[in-house]
């Protein structure tokens, strides 16, 4: 109980406004879409230059965690997940909002993320040398299996056709493998030069959600009449309360699995939401539900993804071993400070260490009552009109991309996924399992790489990988896992009954373009050297040849029965934004400076797509203070704030 | 794509040569300036460059505070390969180098640097590589562990942060000073993961930075074998070098960390940042939280560097000839 006599440590004023600053910046920097928790850690860390370590930890503690949590308001009201921990929130909360239950949807995400964060901090205050011996018995044949064990949830993650979902996690894992291979230094599937460094998850996350979103906000033209104002109901807090702790099984769920997750070093934090969110969705009696607005998987993932938190930091503050690429941020800052970590911290510094984890503690209520203090208002942002959302999101999209590592290569890579998925989910392909396959593929390629090297040099190459307690278990989980995929789809698939919307050739057409893209991955992984550095594009680029037929098969008999298709109405409305995108993309930022030029698209863009007359004056003027407005704020966040330098080509 | 980016680099560069020809040298550094690091926050280059640039702000060094940007990937080579193509060779983007790890890169080939496509400025450090166990090994000095590979070729495994850093290539030295066959296993993530490996017995013992494991063994997590270095470090005083244990491995694999600039800079600018970069370095609180961080400095200036990189070239060469 030795961390009751440093409580006093967070209440010192400077500690106390830090920990109060950090809490909502990181609210407003996490839900922010294109701004991720590691992006904001790494980009806070200058600031603590000046402070004590203790404050410059609490500064840097309190917005991981708040970052995380407000990553779930971008995610629910906008369908763009702040980081990839918010990915399930968005399945479902996003529907709940667009039913005009956006506070509702806040409310339940906060209070599911102060539950599971408080859980996963206490269970690092009083377990943590316990924890510590459990991250280490995780070695590369057991992240591996835990790596596949997350491949299997692909299939049945938001995916109404098993095919699809399954094909979806394959482009993923297939677009992970792009880039220089890490163990080998082989180059890969490299065929432009802005993929070298491989795609970068964040910059994915931004064009696979934001994009889509943005264009598809293009292609409802001038008139949006069916775009509802939904009015956006009040929510008693009481309800929502009563709600989280009547979901007692995802709550948990989504508890554990954070926890576990967080836990173990190299896999991240940034699937625990959806683990969680697949896992309680197995467990529960109202499975349809799932998908379309149901509380139990939004539960169960914000306490999965702040229960994380906690044990992130065992490896980390015991081991000197982050367990998240967060947690590696927070590493640079303790070393700055001098702050070694390792199994004697707690005896050489344990005021700095206790005063520091307390704080993550206040601070995880903190996130609660600021959080749902301002829900109400910002739910209100999904009333914003859409043309002005339309514009706002691209240039979000822009600088958040950028942002990541100051690239233009990220950039464009985040558009062209974001245009190919915007295509994709026309046809009923979903986003969800593409990015786990992303960020599952080289967790599961490293460890298989170095489990096999490791098991040839002792000479056991086979039992490496299927002996001991832990391997046994996890193996196990697979089959389990893989066995309830099919169990689950078969029945579905009996009682799926959607009107087909879309013409034949259109399914067929997409399909036949998937199947030769499998093709030709199957090509070039078979015909690249050095050889054993395909060795998972082999085995990969096969699994995704035998999909892609069996969904061609199914578009030609007739049988695909998802997606809605492109009209040619929507897409010639589509046209003007998605060119003045790409313009402003691929050429303009860089060459006019990224403040001038995203200015111009902004303003283009609400022109075009604003429902007032164009020869009404005050339009223009209304349109005029807005575009100066929304730079503003987009300058004093990325310019000021956050010191971000963008290219400024010829004017800034 | 690759038009408008031809199109963009010549009207830009021609602007900028425009723009620079007007510039006079008493006002570089007008804005702040970035330093690229080659790796993910939170390692050890990384931490290590912020900390070195932490002062660059004050009226006696630049002027001018610096920023870092990481552009991890592929060992280091996704972040030079962007810096010697793609960054723009005013003075206001400059990159941390790390010797051996992007010479042995490009002797090895498949990049698009050289030695000769930077020009470097000033060295802040020199973190040598070190032969660590876990603190349940077996083996407690570095010949009990020499003479078990002997009997066991193949069967060592020692972790390491990738292939071709200082770590792989203190491995390759040893093999052949001590005649016996290890099993190098290169990890991805850094020297975190390498150490991890280590800590969790999933490996026999590992290669690894001086200051990560010297705060490794601090916490009592690991033992120090032995140094490849050429002297005894002052952070470790009662560790013995490989030479000293019978093994003939120099100093080549020591980590060199330090800035650098792309060819093509003005000379001006160069010099300017070759004045007044070592003294950054050397300021008292940067110095004070690198020893603090246990991370060895050793300062080096311009020429000096060069004269480094062209040796290290040359040995490299050699060295990875037969590889």
């Amino acid at each position: 109980m030795e961390f009751l006599n440093y409580f006093h440590g967070v209440f010192e004023p400077l500690s106390l406004l830090l920990l109060v600053g950090g809490t909502v910046g990181g609210l407003i920097l996490g839900a922010t879409p294109g701004l991720s928790p590691t992006m904001a850690v790494a980009l806070l860390i200058p600031f603590t230059f000046q402070l004590q370590p203790v404050q410059g930890l609490i500064l840097l503690g309190a917005a991981y965690t708040s970052t995380v949590a407000g990553g779930a308001v971008s995610a629910i009201l906008l369908k763009i997940p702040g980081a990839p921990a918010n990915i399930a929130t968005a399945l479902d909360g996003n529907a709940m909002a667009k039913k005009g239950e956006g506070t509702r949807a806040l409310q339940l995400s906060f209070l599911s993320s102060g539950v599971g964060g408080v859980i996963g901090v206490m269970l690092l205050i009083f377990l943590t040398p316990v924890l510590a011996q459990w991250a280490l018995a995780f070695g590369p044949s057991q992240l591996f299996w835990l790596a596949i064990l997350g491949v299997t949830v692909i299939g049945t993650l938001d995916s109404d056709s098993f095919v699809k979902g399954l094909l979806s996690g394959c482009i993923g894992l297939w677009i992970s493998m792009i880039g220089y291979d890490d163990v080998q230094g082989a180059q890969r599937f490299i065929f432009s030069d802005s993929l070298a460094g491989g795609v970068n998850v964040i910059a994915a996350l931004i064009g696979l959600f934001a994009i889509p979103q943005v264009i598809d906000m293009f292609s409802k033209g001038r008139k949006h009449r069916e775009l509802q104002v939904v009015k956006t109901e009040s929510h008693r807090l009481a309800d929502a309360f009563n709600e989280v702790f009547k979901r007692s099984r995802a709550l948990s769920i989504g508890t554990v699995v954070g926890s576990v997750v967080g836990l173990i070093p190299g896999v991240g934090g940034q699937i625990a939401g959806l683990v969680a969110y697949d896992q309680s969705k197995k467990f529960s009696p109202e499975k349809e539900k799932f998908g379309k607005g149901h509380s139990e998987g939004l539960i169960a993932a914000e306490s999965a993804n702040n229960a994380m938190v906690g044990p992130s930091l065992v490896p980390l503050l015991t081991l000197s071993i982050p367990g998240s690429p967060t947690a590696a941020v927070l590493l640079g800052g303790l070393l700055i400070h001098g702050i070694f970590p390792g199994s004697d911290l707690f005896e050489r510094h344990p005021d700095v260490a206790w005063t520091f984890i307390n704080s993550m503690l206040i601070g995880q209520i903190l996130m609660v009552i600021f959080g749902i203090y301002t829900a109400v208002w910002v739910s209100k942002i999904a009333q914003i009109p859409v043309p002005v959302m339309s514009a706002a999101v691209l240039v979000l999209a822009l600088f958040g991309s950028y942002s990541v590592q100051q690239s233009m290569g990220d950039v464009s890579v985040m558009f062209v996924l974001g245009l190919m998925m915007y295509f994709l989910q026309k046809f009923g392909f979903s986003a969800a399992p593409l990015v786990l396959g992303l960020i599952l593929g080289p967790i599961a390629e490293a460890n298989f790489v170095q489990g096999s090297m490791i098991a040839t040099a002792m000479g056991v190459p086979v039992a490496y990988f299927v002996a001991g307690p832990l391997n046994i278990l996890l193996i196990a989980l697979v089959v389990l896992s893989i066995g309830y995929s099919f169990w689950s789809h078969h029945r579905h698939s009996i009682s799926h009954q959607e009107k087909p919307a879309l013409p034949w050739q259109q399914h067929v057409s997409t399909a036949t373009m998937i199947l030769l893209g499998a093709i030709t991955v199957v090509w070039v992984s078979f015909t690249s050297e050095p050889s054993e550095a395909f060795l998972f594009p082999k085995i990969l680029s096969g699994v995704m040849l035998s999909l892609a037929a069996w969904n061609a098969y199914r578009a030609w008999s007739g049988l695909s029965q998802v997606g809605v298709g492109l009209g040619k109405q929507e897409f010639i409305y589509l046209l003007p934004g998605l060119l003045v995108s790409l313009a402003l993309i691929f050429f303009c930022a860089k060459f006019f400076g990224f403040y001038v030029a995203s200015a111009v698209s902004f303003f283009i863009v609400y022109s075009v797509y604003d429902s007032t007359p164009i020869t009404q004056l005050s339009g223009w003027v209304r349109r005029l203070v807005i575009t100066a407005g929304f730079m503003l704020i987009i300058y004093l966040l990325f310019a000021m704030l956050l010191q971000v330098q963008t290219p400024r080509g010829l004017i800034i | 794509m690759l038009i408008t980016h031809k199109i963009t680099r010549l009207l830009l560069s021609t602007s900028l040569a425009l723009g620079l020809s007007s510039v006079a040298v008493a006002d570089y550094p007008e804005r702040p300036i970035g330093v690229a690091v080659s790796y993910g926050a939170g390692g050890a280059t990384d931490f290590q460059a912020r900390i070195v640039t932490m002062v660059a702000g004050n009226d006696d060094a630049l002027g001018q505070p610096m920023y870092i940007m990481n552009k991890p990937g592929a060992g280091g080579r996704v972040g030079w390969n962007w810096f010697a193509t793609e960054a723009e060779a005013d003075g206001y983007t400059l990159s941390a180098y790390n010797v051996p790890h992007f010479i042995a890169q490009s002797i090895k080939g498949g990049v698009k640097y050289d030695v000769n496509s930077f020009e470097p400025v000033a060295n802040w450090g020199a973190d040598p590589a070190v032969i660590v166990v876990g603190k349940d090994s077996p083996y407690k000095d570095i010949k009990s562990l020499m003479d078990y590979a002997k009997e066991n070729p193949g069967r060592v495994t020692l972790s390491g942060a990738g292939l071709l850093v200082g770590h792989h290539i203190a491995a390759l030295q040893l093999q052949k000073a001590a005649s016996v066959k290890l099993a190098y296993i290169p990890t991805k993530g850094g020297g975190a993961a390498a150490m991890k490996a280590v800590i969790a017995g999933d490996v026999v013992g590992g290669i690894n930075n001086l200051s990560d494991a010297f705060r490794a063994q601090q916490a009592g997590n690991v033992t120090i074998l032995a140094v490849a270095d050429v002297t005894r470090n002052d952070f470790l005083p009662d560790v013995p070098t490989l030479k000293e244990a019978g093994y003939d491995v120099d100093n080549s694999s020591v980590n060199f960390r330090g800035l650098m600039v792309p060819k093509g800079t003005p000379q001006a600018v160069i010099d300017t940042l070759a004045a007044k970069v070592p003294a950054m370095f050397e300021h008292k609180r940067v110095t004070g939280k690198m020893k603090a961080g246990g991370s060895p400095m050793l300062v080096m200036d311009r020429d000096a560097v060069k004269a480094m990189w062209a040796e290290r070239q040359a040995y490299l060469e050699e060295l990875l000839k037969d590889l």
